[in-house]
């Protein structure tokens, strides 16, 4: 009686618990390609394939460029030389606004973004840095901060709101610091490719297929890396590249703390950040978080959220569209026009965070706590 | 022999008071698995670094209406709290120093609980009832350190038996019946989008994204929760049905983020076994206590133990006070806590505040972010009781700075099982003016999108 009693009981309870376990241990996956189903790992191929690993290559290629053209230029410094580096220079940081998207991984691992993309510009630092190094070059630089290396600084030394190109040229030329200045460029655009190669390869390679692989919804996977890193970049454009300039924090404008002051790209960046935002939601030409909302069969008001969220892409470009000067100027010369984007922006914001995460039971936070 | 659990219960109603010797297998049973169990959970909870994450970090904390005086204490204290609930976990698990252990667990639990709403579970819920009600049961007259030493002193009583059942019972079933609700029953929500995120299950994955599964997984769900505790009470059906909660627990355990709470249920599920069940799966153990245990000669039972009578009556009331609020019990969570509305939502919010100075009529933006850890902004940004708290924190802050009456305004939007974002707080009410109570708040926009 006794073993039959526990026997009877624990029976069965070892026979399901097996049978669960056979169930739910993660061998095969399933091949998906009917519209009536989504595999999360195919939207991450394509988002890999298509966005983040051309984004990396990107950057990769124009910091290649831009150190050949900054070595040309101090080889023998010209207004036209000048130009041609500053053009290298912003398509670099393109690439940088793009890549700014996909911190997980590679980026954070090697603690990457700030020696790439500090601002604004501690001036203070960079000048003092200048002036009190003996030489400049790529090694002491790296052992510095981020403060005095990476995209913004590099914009610092070539770009001149008031002076022009002249003046900048000036500084290169006849300027007693010019030499230093020199090496102080070519430094800075060497480590920054090193940066651009190094992660551009890692992404490449191997992590691309951990990415991949990573196809589940849990805390740590990639859709879920993803939907944080879309909304807190979007949080970000909205409360620092436009909001904390335009006085939202504590109503004082500071035209200073925009985005790319010296080159007046502020603008430019944030479309290039829209961009890629899209580009990830929609998976390039392929599949991505819109189509799994579709699958989701998500809603808001009766329209797809996908086409909501699609449209209001559209609606935050042109309102930057409408911001017609540099934003430094805007936040003071047009400042329902910021304030537009700003409100449209945040709208952005709502759709991502709030009715995407709730359509697809993502959990958005990183400390894993138990639900209940 | 075997005692069946329905013949003791139906007997029990009529004999409340009388002396149960063979129900003190069961209560030491529980108070052995609980101890245990809650051992492993705090440890649990000190290795993945959530004391400090929790307690330690934040620099602000929500805690609960009434409890505003309930604060963190230093870190090593903390730290050493936690130490402590260990000590008193084991003790109850042992039955060594059983009462003081139970009291003191129940003390030092509830007080953790009751610092940061940040952290509510309703199994932490679960987790104080029933220390407290271990508190009035003698779950050490048997197969305990008190008992071989001579220490127990009240005998146990059908009562505590029925007790137990109760407390263990009440959390299925007040579960089952917070389900009957719209979104539940007639959506499949928010199981729909939880099942479908677990697509890439081997085997049941495609299963899991049909709509069907959804709306039959919610059915049994509700309908599992109600009759469950009645199932395990009736031996004709008692064994299926712990079958049956074992592959419930299974399954919520691996599709949710739910920690121990399936684990604590299988085991607590068990106390509807029979007595004698309980004597034999402790027997193992008696080289620890021995076998002769003399039993308490019965005496008066302990005016004390009539607290059981408004302690239940107050758990079967609370589930239902959201009845007594008007709108949405999802957008506005009035009542909504303290009810075993277990996994009811998935809820997601955004809050900006907007602090006003009349008298320069300037304006700033705060962003929580920089205010709270990412669980408390999660939480706080779609539970409006948290969003008035933080506002009165922004005001005090502005009135610290020389700001004398500051206006705070919520600019907060939230989205429940798919219904679509919409906007949870009157962005025109000066939060800063408003004040915490247990009347509506009628500042939440709960009915209009």
């Amino acid at each position: 009686m006794k073993n039959k009693g526990i026997r009877s009981i624990l029976v069965p309870v070892l026979a399901l618990a097996a049978l669960t376990g056979v169930l739910l241990v993660p061998s095969c996956k399933k091949d998906c390609k009917s519209a009536d189903c989504f595999d999360r790992k195919t939207m991450l191929t394509d988002i890999g394939n298509k966005v983040i690993v051309p984004s990396f290559v990107e950057f990769a290629t124009a910091s290649t460029q831009l150190e050949t053209e900054a070595q040309a230029f101090c080889a023998a410094p010209d207004i036209a030389g000048l130009e041609i580096v500053q053009q290298r220079w912003k398509e670099t940081a393109y690439a940088i606004k793009k890549i700014e998207l996909f911190q997980e991984g590679p980026v954070k691992n090697a603690l990457l973004y700030p020696m790439i993309d500090f601002w604004p510009v501690r001036t203070n630092d960079v000048n003092n840095y200048l002036a009190n190094s003996t030489t400049i070059t790529k090694q002491d630089l790296n052992s510095k901060g981020s403060t005095v290396k990476g995209s913004p600084v590099i914009e610092y030394l070539i770009f001149d709101k008031t002076g022009g190109n002249s003046a900048v040229l000036d500084r290169f030329t006849t300027a007693a610091d010019a030499s230093k200045r020199k090496d102080y460029l070519l430094a800075l655009t060497d480590l920054l490719q090193d940066h651009a190669q190094q992660l551009s390869a890692e992404w490449s390679g191997t992590y691309l297929s951990t990415f991949t692989q990573n196809d589940g919804t849990g805390i740590s996977s990639s859709s879920n890396s993803l939907v944080n890193e879309l909304f807190a970049l979007e949080d970000y454009i909205k409360g620092m590249k436009v909001g904390a300039p335009a006085g939202k924090k504590d109503g004082n404008l500071y035209p200073m703390n925009v985005e790319a002051y010296y080159s007046s790209e502020s603008m430019a960046f944030i479309r290039v950040n829209l961009d890629i935002l899209e580009a990830c939601f929609k998976g390039g030409d392929g599949q991505g978080f819109d189509d799994y909302l579709d699958f989701t069969e998500a809603e808001l008001d009766g329209v797809a959220l996908s086409k909501v969220i699609s449209d209001q892409f559209g609606v935050c470009r042109s309102k930057c569209d409408a911001v017609t000067m540099p934003l430094s100027d805007a936040v003071s010369q047009q400042p329902a026009q910021v304030n537009e984007l700003y409100t449209e922006l945040q709208r952005l914001l709502v759709y991502l965070k709030v009715d995407m995460v709730n359509n697809l039971g993502i959990t958005i936070t990183l400390n894993d706590n138990d639900g209940d | 022999m075997t005692t069946t659990a329905t013949k003791h219960v139906a007997f029990s109603l009529r004999a409340w008071r009388e002396p149960d010797p063979g129900a003190a297998w069961t209560l030491a049973f529980f108070r052995l698995g609980f101890g245990l169990l809650m051992c492993l959970s705090l440890l649990r909870f000190a290795g993945k670094g959530w004391i400090y994450e929790l307690y330690v970090l934040p620099k602000v904390y929500f805690p609960f209406y009434g409890f505003e005086w309930v604060k963190p204490l230093p870190e090593p204290l903390m730290y050493a709290a936690f130490g402590l609930l260990v000590l008193f976990s084991l003790g109850i698990a042992l039955g060594f120093y059983y009462r003081f252990s139970a009291v003191a667990f129940f003390l030092l639990f509830t007080y953790v609980e009751l610092i940061d709403k940040t952290n509510y579970l309703n199994h932490y819920y679960f987790i104080s009832l029933a220390a407290f009600l271990l508190i009035f049961l003698p779950a050490h007259a048997v197969a305990s350190f008190d008992a071989r030493a001579g220490r127990v002193r009240q005998a146990v009583r059908r009562y505590h038996y029925l007790a137990l059942l109760l407390q263990v019972g009440s959390v299925y079933f007040f579960a089952g019946i917070a389900k009957i609700k719209p979104d539940w029953l007639l959506h499949a929500q928010p199981l729909r989008i939880w099942l479908q995120a677990n697509n890439d299950i081997p085997l049941i994955g495609p299963l899991l994204e049909q709509e069907i599964t959804a709306y039959l997984a919610s059915w049994a769900g509700m309908l599992f929760d109600i009759s469950i505790p009645f199932l395990l009470l009736w031996k004709r059906t008692r064994v299926p049905a712990y079958v049956l909660v074992v592959f419930f627990h299974i399954c919520t355990g691996v599709l949710f983020n739910i920690g121990m709470f399936p684990y604590i249920m299988m085991f607590a599920a068990l106390v509807f076994f029979p007595q004698e069940q309980h004597r034999r799966w402790l027997q193992p153990l008696r080289f620890l206590w021995g076998t002769q245990f003399s039993l308490p000669v019965p005496g008066k039972a302990p005016v004390l133990s009539y607290l059981l009578l408004p302690f239940f009556l107050l758990q079967i009331l609370l589930p239902f006070r959201y009845l007594l609020y008007p709108g949405d019990p999802f957008i506005t969570e009035e009542g909504f806590r303290f009810s075993w509305n277990v996994m009811l939502m998935e809820k997601n919010g955004i809050c900006e505040f907007r602090v006003h100075d009349p008298r320069s009529g300037r304006d700033h933006i705060v962003y929580p972010s920089e205010w709270l850890s990412k669980q408390q902004e999660r939480m706080m940004s779609s539970q409006p009781d948290m969003i008035l708290q933080f506002a009165h924190m922004l005001a005090e802050a502005e009135k610290a700075r020389g700001n004398a009456a500051p206006e705070v305004y919520a600019q907060c939007y939230v989205a429940v099982n798919g219904r679509g974002s919409r906007v949870l707080i009157d962005p025109h009410t000066n939060l800063a003016a408003e004040k915490e109570s247990f009347y509506h708040k009628k500042w939440i926009r709960s009915d209009e999108p």
